[in-house]
């Protein structure tokens, strides 16, 4: 024993001059700091001083017993299922017990027997016994395996599937490719994206499924595997290229998608309105106006201290498009309403922004829950059904009165009703004209639309 | 001078959607090797002679093959076809060529050609193993969605496709080479001097779209696609004559 109440042990397998070991307050100190440091375990030397520590308790090198005596718990291990307890172990036979006392031997072989009998969900397991399922999953003594315990009590030669079902897994030699290929196909074709994000983050279950579907084909591949997902480098991309017979390029939207989407609806919405203006079309409450301002200046104004673009600017009026897939979050509803309210900025030409109008090109979907706070601001609103009834009604006057101009535009069209196509198109199915596939028709459209604006507003300036 | 006037098609409307249509009867296709060796050998082409040289299609009616090539903007699948140059023989033989006005318009052309494998029993193409048959497929699927399932083009067509250029290249072994060209002109003296370049289609595709006086020149392609279509016919009755 020492003054400050440390002491030193002598004895065989100690060194001739003995082990010394800190007094049970610094020990303790020392255990709290490391275990406030937030690492997992406690650090070598100090799990060696408890060790040490322990001899005094039980005779021998006890690291457990020395916690105990100096009534210390932990430290905690971070797990995705929350804190647990790293320092102490769950036996194996304690862990088996709590696995056959979870899953009893009488209800595994009513399901193995095919009795209407579902066994108990792993997630149940482990929000009951934590321990147990940590202790098998994390440590090296336990074969860092649960399955590898469940195993040991439930033999898969014996119970085959039953690990299975109890984690829910997919089983790869129970998909049925044909049926996940047409589901693949189906949602392609009807412009919904097949994207390994769109799929897992999905809040539609169906989807998920479908993904974790693809996810066990490619690492659990059934035996009777076609060569395709025998590959080494086998992906997501391409094993859906692969069930779908769709290009690989064509199943990630391209970059920049939602930009093009945008670009595009925003020149049919130039087109709308300069044409409307031209043929005298009233639109709701925009009367038919003259002035309409697609680049330049015209349309910048200050918000916030930032300079703004309006999509277009027609008259002291501002009008903002919203196209594409996705909901309008908050952030961007904030940012539309601090932007658009009638008064609240001012063109940078001077001018008050006296009324604003929010024309929705997008499913309802994406934007009905921001309606009530939109109109609250004093913003109208143009939805997508009211648009294309009035672009219809603008297509058909064009082709009355001006078709011999529309001949004259370049690059060339070969109906106008494409217009009317496209504008659906992006609504109803805004991914085909992303894809790889559709550049040329893309790239056609954007140039065909511009040109188009463009004469409406020579034959205004000549008339 | 509007195109369907200079090339004498009418513009039709199908499914909502239009495109342009051409029809010509042989006669109409003028005077030269190909039409005169099609004239001449028009009894090559009877059900039973085919038979008996392609004992395949024995079930199919003379009335229901259809000889068709495309025209593409470019050589990948991510490039439009424009034009799918088609000759039947009915009563007579006829050719004609539905061509897409602009780039939307090769939906409506797809459409219709897809919606006339049907009432096909046998297909033939130059090439079209590697080239016509897969790209129509990838425009049919991937560009436009127009197959819904997992049917490919191959299905629809029933598997009684044949490949003119691998039948050429097995009955006239040793020549030089085995473009649609030279068989014309080693085959049947055919010289096409005042035809467009496969190689300069796409550009003259692209001139026509965005350029002011693009009209003959693609009614020269049109021209093209359709003499290349009677082309696959003679090379079939050729196949079929009877050798001495």
């Amino acid at each position: 024993m020492h003054p400050g109440s440390g002491f030193t042990i002598y004895g065989p397998g100690f060194r001739k001059r003995g082990q010394y070991v800190e007094s049970d307050d610094t020990l303790r100190t020392r255990c709290h700091r490391e275990i406030e440091q937030g690492k997992p375990g406690f650090s070598k030397s100090l799990k060696n001083r408890l060790a040490v520590r322990g001899i005094l308790e039980s005779g021998r090198y006890d690291t457990a017993a020395a916690k105990k005596a100096l009534g210390i718990e932990g430290p905690f291990m971070q797990t995705k299922r929350g804190k647990i307890k790293s320092g102490v172990l769950v036996p194996r036979e304690d862990i088996k017990r709590a696995i056959v006392k979870f899953w009893p031997l009488e209800q595994v072989q009513a399901w193995q027997q095919g009795e209407d009998v579902k066994p108990e969900n792993i997630t149940s397991f482990i929000e009951k016994y934590k321990r147990e399922y940590h202790s098998a999953q994390l440590s090296q003594s336990h074969g860092k395996s649960f399955r590898r315990m469940f195993e040991e009590v439930y033999p898969t030669e014996k119970y085959p599937g039953l690990y299975d079902s109890v984690t829910s897994r997919t089983i790869s030699s129970a998909i049925d490719m044909r049926s996940l290929a047409a589901s693949l196909q189906s949602r392609f074709n009807n412009g919904l994206p097949i994207t390994q994000a769109s799929l897992r983050y999905s809040a539609d279950s169906s989807d998920k499924r479908l993904y974790n579907q693809i996810i066990t084909l490619i690492t659990n591949p059934p035996t009777d595997t076609p060569i395709m997902f025998a590959e080494k480098r086998r992906s997501y991309n391409k094993v859906v290229a692969q069930l779908t017979g769709l290009d690989e390029e064509d199943i990630s939207p391209l970059r920049g998608s939602r930009n093009y989407i945008a670009a595009l609806t925003e020149e049919i919405v130039h087109v709308f309105f300069r044409w409307a203006s031209l043929l005298g079309i009233p639109l709701g409450n925009h009367a038919p106006q003259r002035d309409i301002f697609r680049t330049g200046e015209e349309r910048k104004f200050h918000c916030n201290g930032k300079e703004c673009r309006a999509d277009l600017r027609i008259s002291n009026n501002a009008v903002e498009v919203k196209a594409g897939i996705g909901s309008l979050q908050e952030k961007e509803l904030e940012d539309l309403i601090d932007k658009y309210t009638p008064g609240a900025n001012s063109w940078l030409t001077g001018h008050s922004i006296e009324a604003s109008t929010v024309i929705f090109h997008t499913h309802p979907r994406f934007y009905s829950h921001a309606v009530p706070r939109i109109r609250d601001a004093g913003i109208s609103i143009i939805e997508y059904e009211w648009f294309f009834s009035k672009l219809k009604q603008i297509v058909k006057a064009i082709k009355q009165c001006h078709s011999s101009a529309i001949e004259d535009i370049r690059p060339r069209i070969g109906s106008l009703d494409y217009l009317v196509c496209l504008s659906e198109e992006l609504v109803v199915n805004p991914t085909r004209i992303v894809k790889e596939s559709n550049a040329e028709r893309r790239e056609w459209s954007f140039h065909f639309l511009k040109s188009l604006a463009d004469k409406a507003r020579e034959l205004q300036d000549g008339s | 001078m509007a195109l369907e006037k200079l090339v004498g098609g009418k513009i039709i409307s199908y499914k909502g959607e239009s495109f342009l249509l051409v029809e010509k009867s042989l006669e109409e296709m003028g005077d030269n090797p190909i039409t005169r060796y099609l004239a001449e050998h028009k009894q090559n082409l009877s059900l039973d002679k085919v038979r008996k040289r392609f004992p395949g299609l024995h079930h199919v009616p003379k009335n229901a093959m259809l000889y068709f090539d495309v025209e593409t903007t470019g050589l990948s699948g991510n490039h439009a076809i424009f034009s799918i140059g088609m000759t039947h023989l009915t009563e007579g033989i006829n050719t004609s060529c539905l061509f897409a006005r602009d780039y939307w318009e090769e939906r409506a052309v797809l459409k219709y050609f897809l919606d006339l494998l049907p009432e096909h029993h046998a297909f033939f193409t130059y090439n079209g193993d590697s080239f016509d048959i897969p790209r129509l497929e990838k425009r049919i699927r991937n560009a436009h969605g127009l197959l819904h399932d997992s049917k490919s083009l191959r299905d629809f067509m029933n598997s009684a496709h044949i490949d003119l250029y691998h039948e050429m290249r097995k009955a006239c072994p040793g020549l030089q080479d085995y473009t649609l060209r030279s068989v014309e002109k080693l085959v049947f003296g055919l010289s096409r001097r005042e035809d467009i370049a496969s190689s300069k289609v796409p550009e003259a595709y692209q001139e026509y779209i965005n350029g002011t006086d693009g009209e003959e020149k693609i009614a020269r392609v049109i021209q093209h696609n359709m003499r290349d279509t009677l082309t696959l016919a003679a090379i079939f009755a050729y196949l079929c004559r009877e050798k001495h």
